[in-house]
């Protein structure tokens, strides 16, 4: 189970993951953020999501990418360093801009 | 929406429908898996579905009849959780030995093309061998984010290749790096390779095997293993041991993120390959895959039904069979064209050779196949040109133009010289010229000869000049395994030793020997850690070691700098001297791209006393510049005078590298030599002198 709900929605949104990013829920979660996506500064809070799969990865990259296509800037915060092992690993922290605290997310957007 | 893309039937639970018989293994298809496979002799075939590390299948479901055409059978199943998902199949068939059947319904097969394995994902970890389906296929995500990655376009003549073992490159504590011993850890070490200035990395094998085939221990107690991997369990699939990830099952995506971190810096990789037998052994193996799909398609049979055993381990795999070849030439285009990789190393590569009776061909389809692939053709091929039958082809390897091979003779010819043993001047100034006596360019191109002194296989180059015998004892086999003919010189005492001109002598050796290597005509390889004096122990033959005796100890880089900056400069050196990559635009009038001298200038002394030479190299710089390069080896153990040759007027000699100088050997500022004056090269000392610097 994943869920995606908007925690915040004024100069900047917060968008927060909470459960599995896997095969299982990945496709839907990328298409629900997708549908939240406005033209303004976007954080994606993951300090819920407690797994991310191959396929998570993928549906995380395709948010950064339409993100970055529509001229969203968005910023990945505070995922579980169990998460942010296996971005480093897989190389895909280098293509995902991730961050260790909201606080840190709001900076990097101002 | 395609309308092949619902289901047909209807198997208890599962929807269903044929499959795609094109493809081979699986692949997601919209709503489903396809999966499909090839066997002559089924009578019926079962796909066996798991969730991820059960023993007991979820579901076992028979391809229909009709879900099969001619020898392949072929199935959609769909709304699979192909994440929480193993899968193998239960072949029906005959058993016949010596007609070379041996069909097992009751084993559960491995996909021959399975891309991702489960059952081995964590080094070392013990698996349960309670477990009848041990290597278990798995669906992949094919799909990356190449950011426009490509295998990297450079010539094959700028190559200089560092062999590599992704465990021992950085599994010690010394290696700094977070990840140790993995493809991620190895992705830390790029700035390091970088800036040593390889231009190319060859991996130990990294298809998938079992590190605990043949585990055992030795007298000390200490747990043996299949360390360096020669052993394939599934050709199509990165070993998930050597990742981070691969707990998570994400060794594809790890190993391509490797290989687009070192093509970003310019470095290709090439894979070693072991096609020449796999890891299910003879009639008393296990059953992995191919032995129960298709013993006699993929197995080159005796008469009775036994294995030949071609490759010293048990069995032979039937290159040459169609279905054999198809399979080999679709893996390697595979990893050319999903992983990108740059090119090849084939393990026992005269197998590859063999007809289905075992006899050499003259021209082998397989090889044939793979020279003029349009998917390989700018993928580096490279040799082992023997196998343990006996067939020793180096020089004669059937390359279409397009094959490299590792070239044991400059090896041995080196090592045999250096060490001071005699008949061997006229030999070494062949090797350093490029081997044209062994591959003649007009056949072979400019690449064929790949140099090397040390590789994985043998003493490290410290372990060359700081021991006489191997010391194996180790390796639990009474010290009888590994190769005898080392050709090595302890330079007085066995071992580790503080005497400073025992290590003098032996740092001197090492310099010697990388100088030589790296302005000789071909490819140059180095073992990885040769460059800071990396230490086996004295061990020739550490196969199973998966300890500190394999592991390269990254301390020794800050105690040998010296040789680590001997290394550096002497490959910076070789970059800026087009005539020994062969790719110098034209020859300074008067000279020939290649020159032999002795004591005295053109005047070489193939007299098997004879320990002194001077190769000489005239070509031009990449901005035309007339360009010479002298490279004078005294392998003698008294100095001796020697004459460098006359240059046109408007060049000079500096001398660039004097290997008798300790740690000054490669000169911060190269000193103008006097070609008039002799020049005295010391006892068992190399100079490199150039025109341009």
């Amino acid at each position: 189970m994943l869920k995606v709900s908007v925690e915040q929605n004024d100069d900047i949104k917060i968008i927060a993951l909470d459960g599995q990013l896997d095969v299982s829920t990945s496709e839907q979660a990328k298409e629900e953020v997708l549908s939240l996506f406005e033209v303004k500064p976007t954080i994606i809070f993951m300090e819920k999501c407690s797994y991310v799969s191959s396929s998570g990865l993928r549906s995380l990259l395709i948010m950064a990418k339409t993100a970055k296509a529509k001229g969203i800037k968005l910023v990945f915060a505070a995922p579980i360093a169990e998460v942010i092992d296996v971005f480093e690993m897989t190389g895909f922290i280098k293509m995902l801009t991730c961050v260790p605290t909201i606080e840190d997310a709001k900076q990097a957007l101002r | 929406m395609r309308i092949d893309t619902n289901p047909t039937d209807t198997y208890g639970k599962y929807k269903i429908r044929p499959g795609i018989f094109l493809q081979n293994g699986s692949c997601l298809v919209p709503g489903g898996v396809n999966f499909s496979i090839y066997s002559s002799g089924a009578k019926s075939c079962e796909l066996v579905l798991f969730r991820n590390h059960e023993k007991e299948p979820f579901a076992v479901i028979p391809f229909p009849p009709s879900y099969r055409i001619g020898n392949v059978f072929a199935m959609i199943v769909f709304d699979l959780d192909y994440e929480n998902l193993e899968y193998g199949f239960y072949i029906d068939g005959a058993y016949d030995f010596a007609r070379g059947d041996v069909y097992d319904h009751d084993k559960c097969l491995l996909d021959p093309y399975a891309k991702l394995l489960s059952g081995r994902n964590v080094w070392g970890e013990e698996p349960d061998w309670s477990n009848p389906f041990q290597y278990r296929s798995k669906v992949s995500l094919d799909d990356f984010d190449w950011e426009g990655d490509q295998p990297l376009k450079t010539p094959h003549n700028e190559l200089i290749i560092y062999e590599a073992h992704v465990r021992g490159f950085t599994k010690d504590e010394s290696s700094g790096v977070k990840y140790k011993g993995t493809y991620a850890g190895l992705r830390e070490k790029i700035p390091y390779l970088k800036k040593l200035g390889i231009t190319a990395i060859e991996l130990l094998p990294i298809f998938e095997f079992d590190e605990f085939e043949g585990c055992r221990k030795n007298e000390e107690g200490t747990m043996l293993y299949n360390y360096w991997g020669y052993s394939t369990v599934a050709f199509f699939a990165p070993k998930a041991g050597y990742a981070a990830s691969g707990r998570y099952s994400m060794q594809i995506d790890e190993f391509k993120n490797l290989v687009k971190e070192l093509h970003k810096n310019n470095i290709k990789i090439i894979l070693d390959v072991v096609f020449n037998h796999t890891a299910e052994g003879n009639e008393n193996g296990p059953y992995i895959s191919f032995k129960g799909i298709d013993n006699k398609t993929y197995y080159i049979l005796t008469p009775d039904g036994y294995y030949y055993n071609f490759s010293g381990c048990g069995n032979t795999l039937n290159c040459n069979h169609s279905i054999v070849r198809n399979m080999i030439l679709n893996c390697l285009r595979y990893w050319v064209a999903e992983y990108h990789v740059d090119g090849f190393r084939f393990d026992l590569a005269a197998i590859l050779g063999r007809n289905q009776d075992g006899s050499p061909m003259s021209n082998p389809p397989l090889l044939e196949a793979l020279a003029y692939d349009p998917l390989l053709s700018d993928a580096i091929l490279i040799a082992e040109a023997w196998d343990a039958g006996g067939l020793y082809q180096v020089g004669s390897f059937p390359s279409y133009g397009r094959w490299a091979e590792w070239n044991g003779k400059y090896r041995d010819d080196i090592r045999k010289f250096l060490k001071g043993e005699p008949g061997l001047a006229g030999e070494v100034a062949a090797r350093i010229a490029g081997s044209e006596d062994i591959y003649n360019p007009y056949w072979r191109g400019d690449c064929a000869s790949i140099n090397f002194i040390t590789c994985h296989d043998g003493f490290t180059l410290w372990d060359l000049y700081a021991y006489n015998q191997k010391h194996n004892e180790r390796n639990g086999w009474g010290g009888t395994d590994g190769g005898d003919e080392d050709h090595s010189w302890n330079c007085g005492f066995e071992g580790d030793c503080d005497q400073e001109n025992v290590n003098f002598l032996r740092r001197k050796m090492i310099k010697n020997a990388a100088a030589i290597l790296l302005t000789s005509i071909g490819t140059p390889m180095i073992l990885a850690g040769d460059e800071f004096g990396n230490t086996q122990y004295g061990n020739n033959n550490p196969y199973c070691q998966d300890n500190q005796i394999s592991w390269l100890d990254w301390s020794m880089l800050k105690k040998n700098e010296e040789i680590f900056t001997f290394f550096q400069k002497m490959i910076a050196f070789r970059k800026i001297h087009p005539v020994l990559q062969k790719m110098s635009q034209g020859v300074p009038a008067g000279y020939s791209m290649v020159s032999l001298h002795g004591m005295n200038s053109w005047e070489f002394d193939y007299s098997p006393e004879n320990r002194v030479i001077g190769v000489m190299f005239a070509g031009k710089t990449n901005d035309g510049k007339d360009d010479f390069v002298y490279i004078g080896i005294n392998a003698h153990w008294e100095s001796h005078g020697i004459w460098l040759p006359q240059l046109p007027e408007n060049c000079h000699w500096k001398i660039v590298v004097n290997t008798d100088l300790g740690n000054q050997a490669f000169y911060t500022k190269p000193v103008s030599l006097n070609p008039e004056q002799q020049f005295i090269l010391g006892a068992r000392s190399v100079i490199v002198c150039s025109t341009n610097f």
